[in-house]
């Protein structure tokens, strides 16, 4: 079953019961045989997910029509779910010109203190508001004049424009400002330290690399992130304006793509879409590698038994006996 | 597993069990995504009918890793093939040279014995089969069979891992952000815009950090690799030596300590050929006292687990909106550290 073809006793004189039982070992311990099931365990996970993302929608919307009024008073954080907006702690602090900072009405605005390199000019405004200009889609720009209004905000705010990827220019006043080109930010509910420990040698746990159950970098223990849901949100007010990225996938993806095909600054919108996709995908893959892995060994075999029949006959079955 | 020394001269048996051989094991993601490909291009363009499954194709060559872990964006297949070949030309060439003079593999007619050594070399790496008895080919010869076997399963695993959507976060290191660097450099390198100087920068960066390039990463996995696998192999052989010292006594050529490693590499990296014994028809081991067949054992399972992905590898995780949430944070991270790196050395510059 592990494939390795080390073998005791000599294999032609086993009864045709016990070279059955072999193959049948050999091939249940197939590396694509593996592969199989685990593409089919995948496949109904997403269709269980989908089923419960259709009910939290229906859900959503029942509540977001009830909730509607109390959206001014925080303009940037979406997810009124979560009524934790205030105390959050927000990562990324370097990022300073585009960061969501969340603020209720008093700006009282919990940053982290690790302030590196750009120093002090981030939220000097003479009143004391935050100079967040917002480089935002167009799907936040009602949520950003709304904010221009409350706050007596200067010089530093750019009212987000139509066009999700344009590089904002930067506001006065700021030493180091970098344009990282992110459109949005994408902030969590807990800080997290960007290294948890370190895997240390696995060499006497009898583990392979990365098997540890208690993984702490395991993302299931990430911590849920906010993403900004803007009320305004239609699907062809968002779709119409803001430059396509990877329009190629059937939809507007208006992140990033990073290495190892990892997405990053997407809205949940586009993170479901996304899990569409990959649905999709994962149901083209359950029926292309089980018809590969079936075809190879069909046609291999019969090949090879017709060969063996006409050319060499004295030879011992051949259909009992498989490469892999 | 199987003698097929009967077959040494029938051509399209050699070559049929070659392909089903690379089909099956090392040459999978190959293939598979040569498949894939292939239905990409033979779908009609503009066709509604064919459209959804068409992006779902275009969406699975671009990003494999995100939906299955054995197979591999397109850089990473060239790498895997280029391996391929690279390997088991060396296999192939090495049979042939080595083995001049050697009446064993002299007593084969010319074509036949280029197959045969063609075979060999697709089947050391994982068919377990033999055309040409093994304990009668130059010695030098069956050193690299061990070796490769040894390093059988490597390209397809580091590259799994390498391609792994939570690589870093599987490592603890993290890449630099590439929008950020490119935005750090710009302005600075405005006015010295010649190749030299922006060398110089990405070069010195590199030093510092050391995380950037994606053959750091790929050191890495080997490192962890290669160190994780050698310590079951050497107490196995340690072991299975200590028990079959009887025999070691009786007969030392054939029970000898390379036959041994040959045998646990073997079993270690789940390839099955094996330098057998004299005037029987089963391998090495079928001679082994129990206790050593079932360190063997122990050896095959723990070498068929080489093979698999990281726990955190995306394409075996269930869905979950904590799958998004990891990549967010990922993309964070590598933006504070760069964000972190990139000011420190402007300042400490």
């Amino acid at each position: 079953m592990t494939l390795a073809g080390l073998n005791t006793i000599n294999l032609s004189q086993l009864n045709t019961f016990q070279q059955f039982i072999l193959f049948l070992l050999i091939i249940l311990g197939s590396a694509i045989w593996v592969s199989i099931a685990v593409v089919h365990v995948r496949r109904k996970a997403f269709e269980r997910r989908f089923k419960s993302i259709v009910e939290e929608e229906r859900q959503k919307r029942r509540t977001r029509n009830r909730s509607n009024s109390r959206r001014s008073s925080f303009p940037k954080i979406g997810n009124h779910s979560k009524p934790e907006v205030d105390g959050i702690v927000v990562r990324g602090s370097v990022i300073e010109p585009e960061k969501d900072l969340g603020e209720d009405a008093n700006g009282n605005v919990h940053v982290p203190s690790r302030e590196i390199g750009l120093g002090k000019q981030r939220a000097d405004d003479s009143n004391g508001t935050l100079n967040v200009p917002s480089r935002r889609t167009s799907r936040s720009s009602p949520a950003v004049e709304e904010f221009a209004r409350q706050g007596s905000l200067g010089e530093g705010l750019h009212a987000g424009s139509v066009d999700a990827e344009s590089r904002e220019p930067r506001p006065s006043g700021e030493p180091l400002s970098i344009n990282t080109g992110v459109a949005r930010r994408i902030t969590f509910a807990a800080p997290t330290s960007p290294t948890r420990r370190r895997e240390h040698g696995r060499v006497f746990t009898m583990q392979g690399i990365g098997a540890r159950q208690n993984l702490l970098n395991h993302p299931i223990k990430t911590p849920p992130p906010i993403y900004d849901d803007p009320p305004n949100l239609s699907e062809g007010a968002g779709l119409t304006g803001s430059t396509t990225r990877h329009g190629v996938y059937g939809f507007m993806l208006n992140g990033f793509i990073g290495r190892n095909s990892q997405f990053s600054s997407l809205t949940l919108a586009e993170r479901e879409r996304l899990g569409g996709v990959e649905y999709k995908a994962v149901t083209v893959l359950a029926f292309i590698v089980p018809l590969y892995f079936v075809l190879w060994q069909l046609f291999g075999c019969i090949g090879l038994g017709w060969y063996v029949a006409n050319n060499r006959s004295d030879a011992t079955k051949v259909n009992a006996e498989n490469p892999w | 597993m199987n003698a097929k020394v009967a077959f040494q001269t029938s051509d399209y048996m050699l070559i049929t069990m070659s392909l089903m051989i690379l089909a099956g094991n090392t040459c999978y993601p190959i293939f598979l995504r040569l498949i894939i490909w292939t239905l990409f291009k033979i779908l009609p363009a503009q066709s509604e009918r064919w459209h959804d499954w068409k992006v779902t194709l275009r969406f699975l060559l671009d990003h494999p890793r995100r939906c299955y872990t054995n197979l591999f964006p397109s850089r990473h297949t060239w790498w895997l093939l280029a391996t391929l070949i690279c390997l088991n030309g060396t296999d192939w060439a090495a049979f042939e040279i080595l083995n001049i003079g050697n009446p064993t593999i002299t007593s084969l007619p010319h074509g036949a014995r280029t197959l045969d050594g063609l075979f060999q070399a697709f089947a050391v790496r994982s068919g377990g089969f033999y055309v040409v008895p093994i304990a009668n080919l130059r010695i030098g010869l069956l050193i690299l069979y061990v070796i490769m076997m040894y390093i059988s399963v490597y390209p397809v695993v580091i590259t799994m891992r390498n391609s792994n959507v939570y690589e870093e976060r599987s490592l603890g290191i993290y890449a630099d952000d590439p929008q950020a660097q490119a935005q750090e450099q710009d302005p600075a390198n405005a006015d010295h815009p010649n190749f030299l100087h922006r060398l110089k920068r990405t070069m010195t960066h590199n030093s510092r950090t050391g995380t950037e390039s994606r053959g750091y990463f790929v050191r890495q996995q080997l490192r962890g690799q290669l160190a994780h696998d050698l310590w079951w192999i050497v107490l196995a052989v340690l072991f299975i030596t200590i028990t079959e010292t009887s025999q070691f006594d009786r007969d030392p050529v054939d029970y000898s300590v390379f036959n041994v490693l040959f045998e646990v590499v073997s079993g270690y990296g789940c390839v099955g050929i094996s330098v057998g014994l004299p005037n029987v028809a089963y391998s090495f081991c079928g001679g082994w006292h129990k206790f050593s067949k079932l360190i063997l054992c122990a050896v095959m399972i723990r070498g068929r687990h080489r093979g698999l992905p990281v726990a955190i590898d995306r394409a075996v995780l269930l869905p979950g909106e904590y799958l998004a949430a990891a990549e967010e944070e990922d993309a964070q991270i590598r933006l504070d550290r760069t964000m972190t790196t990139i000011a420190r050395s402007t300042t400490g510059a």
